[in-house]
């Protein structure tokens, strides 16, 4: 949802498990974050009920999958 | 009703603060279903209130969740020193109604205080039910914060997602 240059770095090398690793967002990073935020769809008040649909609709799909 | 929003809408009228973060907390932000992750976890994040917690519980209770610390059952009496102990100590409670409907009832969010991202947040109707859902920008900060294996991949999925609609975008422009 974040934007195709919406590089980051993270603050050690990539690579081995997973001490949490504080990451630096990329300046294009934060204003792709900030054009999302500022969509109309997304100003106070917006009607989000079909992302609960959407969710359950996807729930539903995940839980009716059959191994063949 | 969606369990959550009715939860949500109990939350409101007993005065429970709350805000919806976290991945689902991102997802109201998508522009479509296509960028929606798919989660379990819905994180609710309070202020280190113990009678707000305390309140919550109850809500929870009364609409049907169960109430749980890590694995087990949250221990009993679910009372005022119990929320002061569980706020001490940061700890998460979950909610669960048994079918599917879990939400995380937070008291932390990695870089911020809870007056911090309230003073900014939004509000969103489901069903007719506002639910008050951090700020983006402060989830994904929140995330980049924590860098926790699971924040990093959001991160980078987040970023793809976007890379994949741009580059539709502009087929579809194209021709």
């Amino acid at each position: 949802m974040l934007g195709d240059s919406a590089r980051y770095r993270t603050s050690a090398a990539d690579g081995g498990p997973d001490p949490p690793r504080p990451v630096s967002l990329a300046p294009d990073y934060r204003r792709r974050i900030a054009r999302l935020e500022d969509l109309p769809a997304n100003a106070s008040g917006a009607d989000k009920s079909w992302v609960h649909q959407a969710h359950a609709s996807a729930v539903r799909h995940f839980a009716s999958a059959r191994r063949r | 009703m969606d369990p959550l929003a009715s939860l949500a809408s109990a939350l409101s009228a007993d005065g429970v603060r709350y805000l919806a973060i976290g991945v689902w907390g991102a997802n109201y932000y998508a522009p479509s279903g296509s960028a929606m992750f798919t989660t379990l976890d819905r994180d609710f994040f309070l202020p280190a209130d113990p009678g707000n917690l305390l309140a919550a519980w109850r809500v929870c209770e009364t609409n049907g969740f169960g109430l749980f610390a890590g694995m087990e059952p949250l221990a009993a009496p679910r009372d005022a020193g119990l929320a002061r102990a569980v706020v001490e100590r940061r700890a998460l409670t979950r909610a669960s109604d048994g079918a599917g409907t879990d939400v995380d009832l937070s008291l932390m969010m990695s870089g911020f205080d809870f007056e911090t991202v309230w003073a900014a947040h939004r509000v969103f109707e489901v069903e007719g039910v506002a639910i008050p859902v951090a700020r983006i920008a402060h989830i994904v900060e929140s995330k980049a914060a924590a860098g926790r294996e699971k924040d990093r991949l959001f991160l980078v999925l987040a970023a793809h997602r976007e890379a994949l609609e741009n580059m539709l975008s502009d087929d579809e422009a194209g021709g």
